[in-house]
């Protein structure tokens, strides 16, 4: 979060919401009636170091002018609670035949039986 | 006319006879021409051509049990189940359907109550539709057996079934007693030259 | 020489060639279906039609029209193009488009003439006609819906693998092609029919919905199955072998491939060493390399030489057979034999084990006597060679070995022991005369009369009987020995054979026994008795875990053949090189490495650190391994102890054709195999090779 930002969030800054993570949603302040064309800029303040992906679905919508107002979170029963990227982290996704998930796999080709005494 | 697929076969000793005139008139090593006729003199002793006796005949003429079944399957002449003693082979090509052999097929089906691919149940009869049988001059006609019996209509074919069912002899060939493929009613061309020469005309 | 046209080409062509044919020697491709060089012309697919003037106005079937002096052909005509157009329509009536799910999938002649010849859409609205699955036995699966009566394999199974049951029964739109009864196709060359099909009729069994065509990698390599040496591609995905296809040679398989060569790849699957193994207190644990090594270190290490010996088994190769004979020479061994069923084969004389007549050579023979030997199981394909010389017409040939088995060629029953081997060199037999009269007599020596306790004897007669005959002449040798290991001829070569004072198959087995050898170290040798080795340390180095591993008291891991670029020389004399087609499992190395390895592990350091050392080494010992696929004619000298014969009758040295080799037995296709043909056919008995 750069100073221009937070300097941006204090002068002009209209709290939105905050979603599941703590991360904020502003938008500006000032309304330009005069350009009915004219959209208010909205922004998140991350909540922690930031992180394009730490955004869930619902705030995402609204972040890129999809919504008005942020979605309803888990409005669906098959939705999932929105996990960030975890690529090099220790939650990142390994495949079932790695050894850091259990290292248990189907049969594949290249498979051979060993003989055992 | 019975038995079943798998029953081993073998000739009867007139039977026999036979095959071996046939397989005589083949030189030595050729044994295989005969495989036709020995085929054929198979189901006149069985009824129907089955496993046992395209093995017998491939024994007897010395090839591949294979290419008997092959030359089985690919002629009609060849049953490959047991049918009725009349196997009763109705022409229902273009020729013959043009001149009725809906009739014909109807009177048969009517006098037997079977329907085609049928047998009667005292194995008497089975009805088949056949592809041309070279006869259409004569049409409508159907083969029972070795005989043709032409120039039929629906009275004359129920009356023929009736016949064959009581076991009474049979007109066989032309119905309407044409010999040979001769113009209804006699010659209409070259008429002089027929009376005079006695070429065609009646035997 | 007829000169004809051919798109504007002139080419001059031998009377009685087709059309086809002449086309190909310009290049020019025909499509076709139902014409193959090596089968009978059948004429029925109509895919080869082409212009020809001056004829009738019509299309003519390119592989059944003879030449003709000053015909003009033309091959992309207007008419030929339109007349294929058609002939494909036809065909794709009732073929089915079901090419996503067929295994024939990118590699069908049909799919690829559709490219070029096929419509956009099919004008017909009918129903495609369906035929159910025929029951073909355990390698070759049937979609016959698909089948577009070619009769390929028809005119295989019953011109080349002799076994006439196969057919098309009924005619026309009900044609369908079957075996007889739908019996299972009882032939050593069954898979063939699979490479035949142009469709995705016949598919091979084992491999269905298992890999398509683009995903492998080809390796041309060698088949060591049987001592044929077959020339084979070895397609691999991911390290696994998933189809063995035969390749082209002339002058060894033509293109076919014997069942057993070509399915019991899934055995190398099985039952596989990955890991040395050293006995500690009567079990077999898991090892390093280096603590293998020291155990036999612990075992050899002072141990007199002549109480070392080595066996080498029926697939190791040339180069690993290099290292353990000079590894024995430093340990002062001569206990080493390749000739792990004891034929009294002699090594001195190398025209004395080979197939002199060589395979192609079959084909000039006009007399053969078959000697204790079974080729339509020793080796299928060579088999199907004397098939084709007998189908050329005169041609004799006489058996003395156990009767009635059928070869798909007539073989005039001699006897059944040696005793009218005697009697034919001797010229009481009639069939001396025969092979007299012939101009080019052949004897077919087979290791069923070799592995007898008299057979070097039999050697001396068969050597005899050559000599009296007259097979030995200028350009013609059919002195033929028939192995059955692929090993045989390359150890023999290399003098994997017991040295002065040193023991043979038997000596070392009887030494084991009585304590006389300490030390066996057996080189993928499972033929032999292992449970008659006495108390003797035994070294088992190989792929599979088969009955020498079991036996062992160190186990060190080898490669199988599509896993190592390895010499074998043929029953010829032909040396050839495997490729590494995959790469073995867990630990195991090549097996000249480990040997290497082991000689260092010994303080007896070899001096072959590379491979080419090893091939240097290796044609030094005998310079005929250094010039690959060729055979190098031997000299005909005196071979053989003549001495008195045994009258018992001749067996056949393969009890069960699908089970012969630590491969095969491991492999669950074979196993299937031996179920359905041996077992169920009372005719063959036994179980395990």
């Amino acid at each position: 979060m750069s100073i221009g930002t937070r300097l941006l969030t204090m002068l002009n800054g209209e709290f939105v919401g905050e979603d599941a993570h703590g991360n904020k949603y502003y938008q500006e302040r000032t309304k330009r009636l005069s350009n009915p064309l004219y959209r208010r800029k909205r922004w998140v303040m991350y909540k922690g170091k930031a992180e394009g992906s730490k955004v869930p679905a619902e705030w995402h919508a609204w972040l890129h002018y999809t919504n008005d107002t942020p979605l309803n979170a888990r409005s669906k029963a098959w939705e999932q609670p929105h996990k960030p990227n975890l690529t090099g982290t220790l939650g990142a996704y390994v495949p079932k035949g790695d050894d850091r998930a259990g290292g248990t796999r189907a049969a594949s080709t290249g498979d051979y039986q060993a003989w055992r005494p | 006319m019975s038995g079943s697929a798998t029953e081993a076969f073998q000739f009867t000793p007139e039977y026999m006879e036979q095959a071996k005139a046939i397989l005589a008139k083949y030189p030595q090593g050729r044994e295989r021409s005969g495989v036709l006729p020995l085929l054929d003199l198979a189901q006149r002793q069985l009824g129907w051509v089955s496993t046992g006796v395209v093995e017998e005949v491939a024994r007897i003429t010395k090839t591949p049990r294979m290419k008997v079944l092959e030359v089985a399957t690919f002629y009609t002449m060849y049953k490959h189940s047991p049918k009725g003693r009349h196997h009763v082979e109705v022409c229902t090509n273009i020729a013959c359907w043009l001149r009725g052999s809906d009739e014909v097929l109807r009177a048969i089906k009517d006098e037997l109550g079977i329907d085609v691919g049928g047998q009667t149940g005292d194995d008497l009869f089975s009805l088949a539709e056949a592809e041309c049988l070279g006869a259409c001059c004569n049409a409508p006609m159907l083969q029972i057996g070795d005989e043709y019996f032409e120039d039929l209509t629906y009275e004359t074919t129920r009356d023929l079934v009736r016949k064959l069912k009581r076991g009474e002899p049979v007109k066989v060939g032309s119905q309407i007693g044409r010999s040979g493929s001769e113009p209804e009613g006699g010659p209409t061309t070259l008429a002089e030259f027929c009376t005079t020469s006695k070429v065609g005309g009646a035997e | 020489m007829p000169k004809l046209t051919i798109d504007g080409i002139e080419v001059e062509v031998p009377a009685g060639t087709t059309v086809l044919q002449a086309a190909e020697i310009l290049g020019i491709e025909i499509p076709r279906f139902c014409y193959h060089e090596r089968l009978s012309i059948a004429g029925n697919c109509r895919m080869c039609l082409v212009e020809v003037k001056p004829g009738p106005p019509k299309p003519a079937a390119s592989c059944a029209m003879p030449v003709a002096e000053g015909m003009d052909v033309r091959t992309d005509s207007e008419m030929a193009r339109k007349a294929r157009k058609g002939v494909m329509e036809f065909l794709l009536i009732n073929h089915p488009l079901d090419c996503p799910i067929c295994d024939q999938g990118g590699e069908c002649d049909l799919q690829d003439e559709a490219m070029t010849f096929g419509n956009d859409h099919s004008r017909y609205g009918e129903m495609k006609r369906s035929v159910t699955e025929k029951e073909m036995g355990p390698l070759v699966k049937t979609a016959m819906t698909r089948c577009i009566h070619c009769t390929r394999c028809v005119r295989f199974t019953t011109e080349v693998a002799g076994v006439p049951e196969m057919g098309m029964l009924g005619r026309g739109e009900h044609a369908e092609i079957t075996t007889y009864l739908e019996q299972a196709l009882d032939s050593e060359l069954s898979g063939n029919v699979v490479d035949l099909c142009p469709v995705g009729a016949l598919t091979s069994r084992p491999y269905a919905f298992t890999a398509r065509p683009w995903e492998l990698r080809k390796t041309e390599s060698i088949d060591v199955l049987d001592a044929l040496g077959t020339n084979v591609r070895i397609d691999v995905r991911s390290g696994q072998v998933l189809r063995i296809l035969p390749r082209l040679n002339e002058a060894v398989n033509e293109e076919w491939l014997a069942d057993k060569s070509r399915h019991a790849m899934d055995g190398l699957r099985q039952q596989r060493l990955d890991t040395p193994y050293v006995r500690k207190d009567g079990q077999l644990v898991p090892a390093s390399w280096e603590e293998a090594f020291a155990a036999i270190r612990a075992k050899v290490a002072g141990l007199d030489g002549s109480r070392i010996a080595a066996i080498a088994g029926d697939q190791a190769d040339c180069e690993a057979m290099t290292a353990l004979k000079d590894l024995m020479g430093v340990l002062g061994s001569t206990n080493l034999d390749c000739r792990q069923d004891g034929a009294k084969l002699d090594p001195t004389v190398r025209a004395g084990y080979l197939f002199n007549s060589t395979v192609e050579g079959i084909e000039s023979a006009d007399a053969l006597l078959l000697v204790g030997s079974d080729p339509r199981w020793e080796a299928p394909v060579l088999n199907a060679r004397i098939r084709k010389r007998y189908l050329a017409g005169g041609f004799k040939a006489g058996r003395i070995g156990p009767a009635g088995r059928d070869l798909t060629y007539p073989v005039e029953e001699l006897g059944v022991d040696p005793s009218v081997l005697i009697e034919i060199a001797e010229g009481r037999h009639p069939f001396a005369e025969v092979l007299k009269a012939a101009k080019t007599p052949m004897i077919i020596l087979g290791m069923g009369a070799l592995t007898r306790t008299d057979g070097a004897a039999i050697l001396a007669a068969a050597r005899k009987v050559a000599d009296t005959t007259g097979m030995v002449t200028e350009g013609w040798n059919g002195f033929s020995v028939l192995h059955t290991a692929a090993a045989r001829v390359g150890g023999l070569d290399l003098g994997f054979v017991p040295g002065s004072g040193g023991l043979d198959t038997r000596g070392i087995q009887a030494g084991c026994a009585s304590g006389a050898v300490e030390v066996l170290y057996l080189l993928g040798a499972d033929e032999i008795d292992t449970n008659a080795l006495g108390k003797a340390f035994v070294i088992y180095q190989g792929s599979h875990g088969d009955a020498g591993a079991h036996r062992a008291d160190v186990i060190l891991p080898g490669l199988a053949y599509t896993e190592k670029e390895a010499t074998y020389v043929n029953t010829e004399g032909r040396p050839q090189r495997t490729k590494v087609a995959g790469f073995g499992p867990g630990e195991a190395k090549e097996d000249w490495k480990i040997i290497r390895a082991l000689s260092g592990a010994l303080d007896k350091t070899l001096p072959l650190d590379s491979v080419h050392q090893v091939r240097a080494r290796m044609a030094e010992i005998n310079p005929v391994l250094g010039t690959m696929n060729a055979v190098t004619p031997a000299a005909w000298e005196a071979f053989g102890t003549e001495g008195p014969v045994d009258t018992a009758a001749f067996t056949t040295a393969i009890a069960n054709y699908y089970m012969t080799c630590p491969i095969s037995r491991a492999s669950p296709t074979m196993a299937e195999c031996t179920r359905v043909f041996i077992n169920g056919n009372q005719e063959r008995t036994g179980t395990d090779g």
